[in-house]
C-alpha cells in the first residue's frame, strides 16, 4: 500500500447535495470541517472506481452524495501546503466500513482559516473543471 | 324546507386526517353539482326526443346543500333541497345522473368510458376533485365494500383528457411578469426554467402585477388554476387565486430551504441553521443585494453558518455569513491571476461587503 503517487493520480471526493449548485460543487465541498480534523476523506482512484467510492459513501456508511468529484495528486502537492495520505480503513469490528481506497487531503499545514479556504477553492475549482465523475441515477 | 341525503362522498387523505374539509374542496363539490344538473338534463331530453327544453321547474328543484361533515375521514353529506314540502318527487334522471357519474369515475385505465355519458361533460372533471393532492382520493361510494368509484388526481386527469389535449389543475409557480395586455387582462410570465407562461387575471391583481412587470428584481409567486397537457407541461395559467410579488425570489427561497435540514445532515455532523438567523439573513439580503449581479449559490456549513458563493470556472467567491461572529467573512480565489482576498465585514455592513464582491466579479 504504499506505492508512490504520480502527478496523474486522482483521488474522489463525495460531495454532499446540499453542497452543489446547478450541479457544480461548492466551495464548502472541499473545505475541511471541525468533524474532519482538518483532514478531508477522499478516496484512491487506482483502487476503487467512482461509482464504487460512491456506493460505498452512501450504501456502506449511510451518507448523502450528489456524486462523485476527482482531483488528481499533482492538483494538491502543487499547492505547496497540502499533504496527500493513504489511510485504507480496516475495521475488523465492522467490515462492511472496510475502504482500502481511503485517503486523506491533509490541511493542518496551514494554521489559518482563510488559508484553509483558498486551497478548498482551488480544489473546488480543478474538481468543477474536470466535471462529475459518477453521478446517480435520477 | 325539506331535506333527504343524496350523496356522501369521502375525502380521504393525510389532510383530511382532523376530519375538517378545505374550502377548496367545496370548490370540487360545487362543480359536481353542476355536472348533475347538466347530465340530468342530458338523459332527460334522451329519453324524450320529442322535447327540445327540460319541463319548468326540472332544474330548480334540484340544489344540493353541505347538510354536515362526518368523519372518517371526511364526509360530507350533500343533501337535496327543496322548499316546502317534496310534493312532487325529484325526477329519476338525477338518481340515473348520479349513477352515471359513478360509473364513470370508476371505469378502469384499460376499460371503455360509458357510452352514455355525452363526451362534452368530461371537462367537468377539469373542477371536480381538482383539489386533491397527490396520496388523496374521493370515493364516491364509501360504503360500497369495493368502492370502485374513488376519484385521485391521475384518474381526474385520465377524466378530463378524455375529449381534450390539455386539462386543468392547481398550479404554484413563480416567474418574472415580462408583458401585460390590460385591455385583456392577460400577462406573460417567464420561469426559473426560461419557460414562457401566459396568464389571465382578474383586476384586484393588476396593480401588483404593474410592479412586477419588466422587475429583474421581482418574483410573481402564483397559485391558481393551470392548464396543462397530456405531460404535465404547463400551457398557460387560466385564474389566479393568489398572488405575492417576492423580491429576489431565487435568492430567498434557497436561504428557505435551509430550514429543512435537521441536525447531523452532514455526515452525522452538521448544526442546523437556526430558523430566526435565516429569517434575518433574508430581510437583511432583500433589502441588501444589489442589481445587476449574479444570484450566489446559498450553502449550509457544517456549524450553522450560510456561505454565499459565486462560482465562476477560475475563481471562487464566498461570502461565509458567520452569525455567532457577527462577521461577513470574504474569501476570494481566482486561479488565473493567482489572487486571494480575504476581508472581513461587520454583520449590518453588507454595502462593503458587496461593493468589495461587486469589484471582484468585474
Amino acid at each position: 500500500m504504499s506505492k508512490t503517487w504520480h502527478a496523474d493520480d486522482l483521488v474522489y471526493r463525495q460531495v454532499h447535495p446540499k453542497h452543489t449548485a446547478e450541479g457544480i460543487p461548492s466551495s464548502q465541498a472541499f473545505n475541511p470541517t471541525p468533524k474532519d480534523s482538518g483532514q478531508l476523506s477522499a478516496d484512491d482512484a487506482s483502487v476503487v472506481t467512482a461509482e464504487g467510492s460512491w456506493d460505498h459513501f452512501t450504501k456502506n456508511l449511510g451518507c448523502q452524495s450528489a456524486g462523485t468529484w476527482a482531483v488528481s495528486f499533482e492538483e494538491i502537492e502543487a499547492t505547496g501546503d497540502l499533504v496527500l495520505l493513504r489511510n485504507p480503513v480496516d475495521d475488523l469490528a465492522n467490515p462492511s466500513i472496510n475502504n482500502p481506497a481511503h485517503c486523506l487531503i491533509d490541511f493542518n499545514k496551514m494554521p489559518s482559516k482563510g488559508q484553509k479556504k483558498r486551497r478548498a477553492q482551488e480544489l473546488a475549482i480543478k474538481a468543477s473543471a474536470r466535471g462529475c465523475q459518477f453521478q446517480p441515477p435520477a | 324546507m325539506a331535506k333527504e341525503p343524496f350523496i356522501q362522498p369521502r375525502f380521504v387523505g393525510p389532510r383530511f386526517d382532523e376530519h375538517t374539509l378545505p374550502l377548496s374542496a367545496a370548490k370540487d363539490l360545487a362543480a359536481y353539482e353542476e355536472l348533475v344538473v347538466e347530465l340530468a338534463k342530458h338523459l332527460y331530453l334522451n329519453e324524450h326526443s320529442d322535447r327540445q327544453r327540460v319541463p319548468k321547474g326540472f332544474v330548480e328543484g334540484f340544489r344540493l346543500h353541505l347538510q354536515r361533515v362526518d368523519d372518517g375521514s371526511v364526509k360530507p353529506l350533500l343533501a337535496l333541497v327543496m322548499a316546502g314540502a317534496l310534493v312532487n318527487p325529484l325526477p329519476i334522471e338525477f338518481s340515473r345522473a348520479k349513477d352515471l357519474i359513478n360509473q364513470v369515475i370508476a371505469t378502469g385505465e384499460t376499460e371503455k368510458l360509458p357510452v352514455s355519458f355525452p363526451k362534452e361533460l368530461y371537462s367537468y372533471f377539469n373542477r371536480i376533485g381538482r383539489s386533491l393532492e397527490a396520496g388523496e382520493r374521493l370515493e364516491w361510494t364509501p360504503d360500497n365494500p369495493d368502492n370502485p368509484s374513488a376519484l385521485t388526481p391521475a384518474k381526474r386527469k385520465r377524466l378530463a383528457l378524455a375529449v381534450g389535449a390539455t386539462y386543468e389543475a392547481e398550479v404554484d409557480i413563480v416567474g418574472q411578469v415580462f408583458n401585460l395586455n390590460t385591455e385583456k387582462s392577460e400577462g406573460q410570465l417567464r420561469t426559473g426554467e426560461n419557460e414562457r407562461v401566459s396568464f389571465e387575471y382578474d383586476p384586484p391583481f393588476l396593480v401588483e402585477l404593474k410592479k412586477a412587470l419588466g422587475n429583474s428584481i421581482l418574483y410573481a409567486h402564483i397559485g391558481g388554476v393551470g392548464v396543462f397537457d397530456v405531460n404535465d407541461r404547463i400551457k398557460s395559467i387560466k385564474e389566479i387565486e393568489q398572488l405575492e410579488i417576492v423580491p429576489h425570489y431565487a435568492l430567498t427561497s434557497a436561504i428557505d430551504d435551509l430550514n429543512g435540514l435537521e441536525n447531523g445532515w452532514l455526515e452525522g455532523h452538521g448544526v442546523a441553521p437556526d430558523p430566526a438567523n435565516l429569517a434575518r439573513l433574508t430581510e437583511e439580503l432583500i433589502d441588501a443585494f444589489p442589481q445587476g449581479i449574479d444570484y450566489p449559490a446559498v450553502v449550509p456549513t457544517e456549524d450553522g453558518n450560510v456561505s454565499l458563493e459565486w462560482i465562476k470556472p477560475s475563481a471562487r467567491i464566498e461570502l461565509e455569513v458567520n452569525f455567532a461572529d457577527g462577521r461577513l467573512e470574504l474569501y476570494a480565489t481566482d486561479i488565473q491571476t493567482d489572487t486571494f482576498v480575504d476581508d472581513s465585514f461587520d454583520m449590518g455592513d453588507w454595502a462593503g461587503a458587496f461593493v468589495k464582491i461587486t469589484s471582484l466579479l468585474g
